[in-house]
């Protein structure tokens, strides 16, 4: 599974939904502009918008099922839209390799992030790390948030990641790839700068 | 600075152009608030026009939306009404709206860094790129602060100098920064354009 599939996924439901909303209100809009300037006949630009064959139509009886029956359907696909945009990635519990016996050991990612934040924690120049184990319990990859100093190689430090921790983790939890994700931000230098020995 | 073994293990340029792609897909704006509101919308529309239909059909109408002026409204008006014609536009206009938002890729928080690994996707937040150019530039000899602006594809300094004669001291702030931008490796890169203001000791 490539870096962050899960996000990008998400993401790219959320354009195609609206860009989908958005045509619909296009079309809506430019069919009742053009049927007002009569691009559609003199007749129906002079005429109501609900006028008497619509009324008709709407008589008929199975007409309120099936307004109510596409409100509903359209509601919960709406709803479901919604809920998506709460959920984060993260995952709270690693399933490590099923041992010979056939049993799943299941580790609480805690334990594996507090070790690595630690770790990065100590590298020159960074002032804050958070981890999070994302994307499934299987298949696990990683988010890491850090705050460097702004005066920091940050290359060297995702470097050094990359070199050391990512790997130590990585053979920690018994993985064969553990894609991440790091995003960097800045802040001034400590006023009074931590002895630094590493 | 590449250390020996970045040097030796430079990936094939199919790789990196795939590293390249996922990192900035990855750091594209997700949509979410418009997505949040947009869906928000639609539940609060489609429920109630649900509920209403179905109260109604029951026996008992909840009668929340004005349906009877609703009706009454759309009985008597025309298409070519002024107030529907400005109301099909707005609507047109709401709609064209959300499709640049969905087709437009956007800029995002995260300055994407070059890291040629599909399986590691570097980001720099945008403040912490601007404060990292900042202190590039105020490292050079005889500059007192500077400002810097991130564009897209130009970096703009603006450094102040207590000195009276900066000599080469735009070409030297200039040659900072950019040194300091190749270090960091974005993707994109943005030229370098330094200006030195003189101020009062």
């Amino acid at each position: 599974m490539t870096v962050g599939k899960r996000a990008r996924r998400s993401a790219r439901g959320n354009r195609w939904g609206l860009a989908l909303v958005g045509l619909l209100l296009v079309l809506a809009g430019a069919a009742a502009l053009a049927t007002g300037w009569g691009l559609f006949g003199v007749g129906p630009a002079r005429s109501a918008l609900v006028g008497a064959p619509i009324v008709d139509g709407l008589r008929r009886p199975w007409v309120p099922y099936v307004v109510a029956a596409v409100a509903i359907v359209v509601a919960l696909l709406a709803l479901r839209w919604l809920v998506v945009q709460g959920r984060t990635d993260t995952v709270g519990r690693l399933r490590m390799d099923p041992g010979d016996e056939g049993g799943t050991t299941e580790m609480p990612a805690g334990v594996a992030r507090s070790v690595f934040e630690e770790e990065i924690g100590d590298y020159a120049g960074v002032r804050r790390a958070r981890a999070h184990i994302t994307e499934s319990g299987v298949d696990p990859q990683l988010r890491v948030d850090l705050t460097l100093n702004d005066d920091a190689d940050a290359s060297a430090v995702w470097r050094r990641i990359r070199a050391e921790a990512l790997d130590d983790l990585r053979t920690s939890l018994e993985l064969e790839r553990l894609p991440a994700v790091i995003r960097m931000s800045m802040t001034a230098p400590p006023r009074n700068p931590r002895r630094e020995l590493v | 600075m590449t250390t020996v073994e970045d040097a030796l293990t430079r990936p094939d340029p199919a790789t990196t152009r795939r590293a390249r792609r996922v990192a900035v897909h990855t750091f594209r704006p997700r949509r979410s608030w418009p997505a949040f509101i947009v869906g928000a919308l639609i539940v609060a529309v489609a429920g109630l026009a649900a509920a209403e239909v179905i109260s109604t059909l029951v026996g008992s109408p909840l009668r929340i939306l004005p349906v009877d002026k609703a009706a009454d409204y759309a009985g008597s008006a025309r298409w070519n009404d002024p107030s529907v014609q400005v109301a099909s536009a707005v609507l047109a206009l709401i709609g064209l709206v959300l499709i640049s938002l969905a087709l437009v890729p956007g800029r995002g928080r995260w300055t994407v860094l070059r890291t040629d690994d599909p399986a590691l996707v570097v980001g720099l937040s945008r403040a912490g790129m601007r404060r990292a150019l900042t202190a590039a530039a105020c490292e050079v000899d005889g500059v007192r602060g500077a400002s810097v602006r991130v564009g897209r594809r130009r970096v703009k300094v603006r450094a102040e100098t207590v000195l009276r004669h900066a000599g080469d001291l735009p070409a030297q702030v200039r040659a900072a920064v950019q040194g300091r931008l190749d270090e960091l490796d974005p993707v994109r890169k943005p030229k370098v354009r330094a200006q030195v203001r003189y101020a009062k000791a």
